[in-house]
Formats: C-alpha cells, structure tokens, sequence
C-alpha cells in the first residue's frame, strides 16, 4: 500500500488542473445547480477540489510545502468518494487520486491527524465488547463450534453492539434458511476505511493478514459484509481467495428466491453508498432490493456512477461533523428536487449523515430496515 | 499587510480571505509552471487568496486595492490551463478567485446566456441541453469543463476561443467590467436588460477591448454569449497543400470571405481539429500519424443546406486557386466528429469527444513552445526546422519514435484569429508545439525537444504566450502593444491590475 515520495510525485503530475474531475457527465444531470460533484470543492474552496489536494502532494514531495494544519484540514475534509478518479479516468488522463489521497494520509504528521481518527489506530484488535451473541438467537452459529461453514457474516464496529441491528440480520438470516456463520467468541478484526481515513495502512495491512488466515484456516468460501466500507477494503486489499459481497446482494438474492408482499410506502430516492457503489460496482443490486419490496425509486441526478457522496466517507464525519452535514444538505438539495420525501441507503455511515441533516417532514431508511420490514420483521427498528 | 487583510476580511468574510502557505501555493501555479507541462514561467505565490461573492465585493477589493497599490490578478473557473494568472513576481499581489461567483442565466427569447466568471462551461451545456441551441465551446473535445468561461475569457486570455459559435470571442455579446477606478462598465448588449444580443450596442462596443489584456484594464464580473439555433445542415472541408505559405494565405481569402467557421490551418504532423474532432483519440492519433508530411486546412460549415453547398464549394474553389486539394471521403471519414462538432457540441466532458492522447498514468503531454512571430516566414521557418529537430531527435531514440504514443502535435493559427477580432493580421500567427509522450523513460527526450525549441525561439524571435514576463511585447504587434500602453495608463495609471501578464511589470 505505500508508495514512495518519487511514486507520489509521478502519479501527481498526472494531474494537469484540467477540470474533469468537477464536473458531473452532463448526460446524466440535466439541472446546472447539481452539475458539480466533490464535496470540498462545491462547498469550500478552489484549493480543496481534487487537483487542490492532489497539488498538495506535489509541494510536499518536492519539499515546497510543510506539513501544517491548513494542508491537514483541506486534506481531511475530502470524503475519500472516489468521484474525482473515476472522473479522471473516464475523461482524460487516469490520476490515481485515491492511491495519492490515502498516501497523504498515511504520511500526515501523526500529532496533526484528527484526534477522533488516531482511534482508528487501535480499534480493529481491541474489541472489548459486543452484542454478537444475538445472532444466535436466530441460528446464526459460531463457526468454530458449528462445523463447517462456507458462508459468514462480516460485522463491522457499527454492527458489534447495535443489538436491534443485529436482530434485524440475524431474522434475515432465519428466513433465507441459509447457514451462515459468524466469529463470535474471537471476532475478526471489524475492518472498514476509517484506518485509510486515518492514514493507518500498516494496521490495517496486518488486520488483513488475520482476516485472510483464518478464512483460509476455516475454509470460508464467501463473506457477507454488512458495511459496505468493509466490503472495499476487504475487496481492495484482501488476498484471500474468498468471495465477498454485500448484505445488499445478499438481501437481493433472498427476494428472488422468496418474494415478499410489497411494501405500502410513498415514492423513495436512493443514495448510493460510495463504497457500495463507486467502490466495488454494486449499484444494481440496491436497486433490485427497493424492486422487489414494491417502491417506486425517483432517482436523484446524481445516482448511480455519478452520484454524489452523503458527505460521511474519508472520516468526515468523525473528524469534523459539522462539516460532514454541510456536505450532506447538498444531497438533501437533490433529494427535494426528486419529490421523494424519504431516502433509502445501504450504508451505516450514510444513514447516520443523512440522519443527522435531514429536513423536517424526511425520512431515512436503512435498507435492511427495509427488508426485514417487508419478510415481517416486529422488532424495534420497522418502517412506518 | 495585516491591515489589508483585515480589510478584505471585512469585504467578504474572514472564511474568504486566506492566506495560508497551501492557498498561496496553490494559487502561485498553471498547467505552464512545472515541467510536466512546460516549466514556461516560475511559480509566483500571491500574498493572498481573496474569494468575492458580487460585483459590488469586487468593486470594494479593487478600491482597496488601488489605495495600497497592490497588484490583483483575477482566476475565473479556477482550472488554469493557460497564462494569466500568476503574479508577476514572487510574494506580490492578491490573487481574486471567482469560485463563489458561478451564476448562470439562459434568456432563452434573447438568445443569450449571461454567466458569472466562475462558471464552468460544463454548467452552460447543462442549461442549453434540451433547448436545441448549438453550443461550441473552446477546446470543446478537451475535457476541462471549466476552460472557457473561466479566467481565459473573463480576463482575456482566450483569444482563440469561439470561431463563430461559441463561448469565445465572436459570441462574447456584452461584459460588465470593474474598472480600476471601482466604478462598473457595461458594455454591448449588457447595458440594458432586454437587450438584443448585439456586441455593438446598446452600450458602447467595447466587447473585444479587454481581450488581450489579461485583466489589465478591469475585472469582468459578468458576461453574455450569443446561442446559435441549431443548423439544419453541416459539412466539413480538409484540404492539404504542398506550403504552409499556400494554406495560410488560402485562408486569409476565406477568411475575407467570412465563409465557414471554426477553420484552422495546421503544419505537418498537426491535428488541432481532427483530433479535438475525433470521436475517439484513436481515431485522432491515426489521423497525425498520417498527417506528418502535409500541410492542412479544416474548416467546417453550418446553415441552411443552400447555405452549406454554397459555401463549401466557393471554399473549395478558393482553396484550389491556391495549390490546395480537397482530401477524398474515405481520408476524412475519421473526422466525423468534426461535423458533430459544428452541429453544436453540448457536451464537453464526455469521454467519446476527449480527443487527447495520455490515455494511462504513465503518460503525458508536455507543452514545448508555443508564442508568436511578427512575420509569415519566421513563422514558416520555426515550423519547419522545428519539425527536423523533432525528428532528429526521434531517430536517435528508436523506442521514442517507434513508439505507438510519441508524437508532435503541431498547431498554428496563422493569423485567423487576428482577423477574426478586427483586422491584427500583421501578427502572422501563433504556433504550439506539444509532445505527447507514453513513458516518463522518455522525458528526458522531450526534455532535449523542448531545449532545442527554445533555441529556435530565441533564434528567430518568437514572442512567448504570457508575455509580459520577459518584458517582450505582448503577443500582438508592437503598433497595438503602444496602443494598448496608452489606453492602460489612461484606465489604470497605477498599474495594479495584473501587472506582469500582458503589460510587463515597472521597474
């Protein structure tokens, strides 16, 4: 995952400030208001779009820049989406932006890193408690006691102690009678991208190499990931030879094989999770859940490939909340402009931005929410 | 100084002021400052970044600014792909960025689009999209999506945009400049409201006076460009000829004429259009791979289909007259795009109009010369034995030449451009130089291309683009530079407005 100083510089100048990366493909958003796309650059200024950030690179490698807080704070309020490459690379040069921003991130001074994302650092090996155990309730077994298993469930830190969450999975789970297990007694490492957020590679490097070797220890052939920021890095970085996918695949399939009484709610938008979509290509999926449950979906113009982060990612939203619902009224701008009043989205760390600002009279729905709704599901946390 | 922040703080915000090494040092460059691109000029860091968000900020940052005597260089889009932003010298000056100034209005039954300088193109082509306006935009197969509206046109750099339809030049229709005094001048259609979209009233025709001048004479805080109806027909014309001479003075007669649009006259090995044509990069490799021994002129027409035929085949007759060949259909059959091009481009980042080779990571294009010679023959001369440098040097390096991705692109102006803005054509023309390359193996290659065209510069006397820096005259002639001299002392007689872009900094 590290590159030298000279790789940075190299893969820097491949950024000529051409523009490409601000715009949205016009194709795809006929309305000139939402016709731009990166969080810090539509919301701050010139400087934090991406040939800002990627130019920062360029004056620290070649030691025309110091480290301060400015070039901290510019750096840590890009969401890490994904947009501008993807952009890059579908227009002109091919800048590998997210290598470079994660880079910067790795070689931030460690006392200048947000405080909140330094706990990144240490999370992924200390768990010291979590509700688990409740998806045994619903026969989601441990795999070292269950015998063999070629399928598990990958819970993430939002997952480990939100009981009525788990509870929701794990009566998924129930009805799609497939066997699935879980490491419950010893976890594995719950990965997601807040250690790139936090610039902590070599962590999560040897997080991986635990994850993989149990995998293969257990002959895991596939892993449902609940997060889909665990679903990139695992996708991204893995070298195991198990298949991952998202619960969002997982709940499609079950709603094709055991279809479901449509669901009584008023039109929906949908936000596409970066890490879901952009990252690791899953935009139909989410699509075929809100389908077959029976909604009507008013896409937003910026969905898709070219939809527009919630302003949650790249640790935003631990590092500088404020700034994260400033990014989010921008989607909330969008998703009025559809009609919908409530906005479905696959991602723990989207529903708890667009949560946190959405207007008065909006509504957000976890898609696992959704589902467990539509099978039935009476606990705590259903659809109204 | 701490004085004069506070004082912008209080104009626009203290969050708009920023004077951090990071905005300072992002400010302080363009695609010309660093050796990937060309290293044409040094990286000058302003003493601070100001972001107004109205004309009447504006306004209040040049009083302030006329008071201290400090030096203002205005950013449009904020994508600098070309001269004029960048302070004149080290730790001088504040740099103006339009970013919170991006509106953009269509006034659909003037036929205008009025567009604050922050504004992307990118933005217009959304508007206009269902509205069956053409729309051009400069570098329309380029992808920047800020290239036109942004400082180029607002501050006067973009003198090759919009032949005929576009956001350039021929289709700027009224601008709303801040002049040095802080009082505001509206020029052409802009001076009322519902005016028709005509540069030339009601307010004074003052439209093409700030080109050139790189925001020298005032800052443009708004601006109208003209829409076209969509044509009912379009066909292009490419035409070789055996001199560079013969195409450019083919051209001059066509020019005269004032048929076609968007017509350009390229050297050998050129492809400025085919390859901003092209649908694909591919498509406009193949065309300069093909085109390296020829001299060419593409131009392209738009109308009623009489108007069309009409105008094309008096095209053709002309050029004939001056040693010119029409190329068969099967040969321009790879220009395609070209007509696509002149039926109104709206998209500008659309991946299947990118005509731009880099492709992967590990490629670039470095820009190895460009400016412009007083006279036809130097113009000719550096063409030419910039050509042999190149391929000199190419055949030193056989996994240079041989090489699907090398390639000189060639491009020169040749004087339309001057004509087209009223009649400068003793500027002979402009000339690029630009290599693509696959492999940064291979920069130190371009690296002695690029010496040996500076030599050739200095040799045969080309003024450089971004004049103004070396204290050789503008990139006009020396009769319009006097000229410009005299009318910047009258509006600006302390000089504060961008000095060191177009009019060279005082001793």
């Amino acid at each position: 995952m590290k590159v030298t100083k000279e790789e940075l510089l190299e893969k820097v100048l491949c950024c000529n400030r051409c523009g490409t990366c601000r715009g949205v493909p016009q194709d795809a958003v006929p309305n000139a208001a939402f016709s731009t796309q990166c969080p810090p650059g539509m919301t701050l200024f010139s400087a934090y779009e991406p040939a800002g950030l990627l130019y920062s690179a360029r004056g620290l490698s070649l030691n025309l820049l110091e480290w301060d807080s400015d070039i901290v704070s510019m750096l840590y309020s890009c969401t890490l989406c994904g947009y501008c490459e993807d952009l890059c690379s579908r227009g002109y040069r091919h800048t590998p932006a997210i290598t470079i921003l994660e880079e910067l991130r790795r070689i931030t001074p460690e006392e200048l890193k947000p405080k909140s994302l330094q706990k990144a650092k240490a999370s992924p090996k200390s768990i010291e408690r979590h509700q688990l155990s409740t998806l045994k309730e619903y026969g989601v077994f441990e795999v070292s006691e269950g015998g063999k298993v070629d399928t598990i469930l990958f819970p993430d830190h939002t997952l480990l102690n939100n009981r009525e969450k788990l509870k929701e999975i794990g009566f998924l789970i129930h009805k799609s009678g497939k066997k699935i297990g879980y490491f419950c007694n010893d976890p594995l490492p719950p990965v997601d991208a807040s250690l790139l957020s936090g610039g902590y590679q070599e962590v999560l490097e040897e997080c991986l190499e635990e994850i993989d070797t149990r995998l293969e220890t257990h002959g895991i052939k596939q892993i449902v990931c609940y997060n889909p920021e665990s679903l990139s890095v695992l996708l991204r970085f893995s070298n195991s030879r198990a298949q991952f996918i998202s619960i969002t695949e997982f709940y499609a399939e079950l709603l094709k094989k055991k279809p479901v009484k449509k669901l009584k709610l008023p039109t929906v938008t949908y936000q596409d999770p970066c890490h879901l979509g952009r990252y690791a290509k899953q935009y139909l999926a989410p699509r075929e859940v809100l389908s077959r449950v029976g909604l009507t979906l008013k896409e937003m113009w910026r969905s898709g490939y070219n939809s527009l982060c919630c302003g949650a990612g790249g640790g935003v939203i631990f590092s500088n909340p404020k700034l994260a619902k400033r990014y989010a009224a921008n989607r909330w701008e969008e998703a009025r402009a559809t009609g919908a009043r409530v906005m479905v989205t696959a991602c723990p760390f989207c529903y708890a931005n667009l949560q946190g600002s959405k207007p008065k009279g909006y509504k957000v729905i976890d898609i696992t929410s959704l589902v467990a709704q539509a099978y039935g599901y009476k606990g705590k946390a259903v659809v109204r | 100084m701490n004085d004069i922040v506070k004082e912008l703080k209080k104009i626009v915000g203290a969050e708009w002021v920023r004077t951090d090494a990071l905005t300072r040092y992002y400010y302080s460059s363009d695609v010309m400052t660093y050796f990937g691109q060309g290293a044409l000029y040094p990286e000058n860091r302003p003493l601070a970044a100001v972001l107004p968000a109205s004309t009447t900020q504006v306004q209040k940052i040049i009083t302030l600014a006329r008071k201290h005597n400090l030096p203002l260089y205005p950013v449009g889009g904020g994508t600098v792909l070309l001269i004029g932003s960048i302070p004149g010298k080290p730790g001088i000056g504040i740099t103006l960025d339009f970013h919170r100034m991006q509106k953009i209005e269509v006034d659909k039954d003037r036929m205008v689009v009025r567009a604050q300088p922050g504004a992307m193109g990118l933005q217009v082509s959304q508007l206009i999209h269902e509205m069956d306006f053409g729309y051009r935009p400069y570098f329309g197969g380029s992808p920047g999506t800020s290239l036109f509206v942004p400082y180029q046109v607002f501050t006067g750099q973009n003198k090759m945009a919009g032949y005929q339809d576009g956001m350039g030049i021929n289709c700027v229709c009224g601008m709303e400049i801040a002049l040095p005094s802080g009082e505001l001048l509206r020029t052409g259609s802009m001076a009322h409201p519902k005016s028709p979209a005509w540069p030339h009233g009601p307010g004074p025709g003052l439209t093409f006076l700030p080109f050139f001048a790189n925001g020298g004479y005032g800052i443009v805080t708004e601006m109208e460009f003209r829409f076209f109806p969509t044509p009912q027909e379009v066909a292009s014309l490419w035409v070789t000829f055996p001199t560079l001479q013969g195409a450019v003075k083919a051209m001059y007669e066509v020019m005269r004429k004032e048929y076609a649009c968007g017509a350009t006259v390229m050297g050998p090995g050129c492809w400025t259009h085919a390859l901003y044509s092209s649908r694909h990069w591919q498509e406009g490799a193949h065309f300069v791979k093909g085109t390296q021994d020829i001299n060419l002129i593409g131009m392209s027409f738009r109308g009623t289909p009489g108007k069309v035929a009409f105008e094309r085949k008096a095209c053709i007759r002309i050029l004939k007259e001056h040693g010119g060949v029409p190329m068969p259909k099967w040969m321009v059959a790879i220009l395609d795009g070209h007509e696509e091009n002149a039926a109104g481009w709206q998209q500008c980042n659309s991946s299947k109009i990118c005509g731009t080779f880099t492709g992967k990571s590990d490629s670039g294009g470095i820009f190895v010369s460009g400016g412009v010679f007083d006279s036809l023959e130097k113009l000719e001369d550096y063409m030419d034995r910039g050509m042999k440098v190149y391929q000199q040097i190419s055949r030193e390096h056989p996994a240079f030449l041989h090489h699907p991705h090398p390639i000189l692109r060639l491009y020169a102006s040749c004087g339309q451009t001057y004509l087209a803005m009223g009649g400068h054509s003793n500027a002979a023309g402009e000339v690029i130089f630009v290599v693509d390359y696959a492999r940064r193996e291979f920069l130190p290659i371009v690296g002695a291309i690029k010496a040996q065209f500076d030599g050739l510069m200095q040799e045969i006397g080309m003024a450089p683009l971004g004049v103004g820096r070396d204290k050789r005259t503008w990139t006009e002639c020396p009769a319009h530079f006097s000229m410009a001299q005299v009318l910047k002392k009258i509006v600006d007689p302390q000089g504060f407005l961008s000095p060191g872009v177009s009019f060279p900094l005082s001793e």
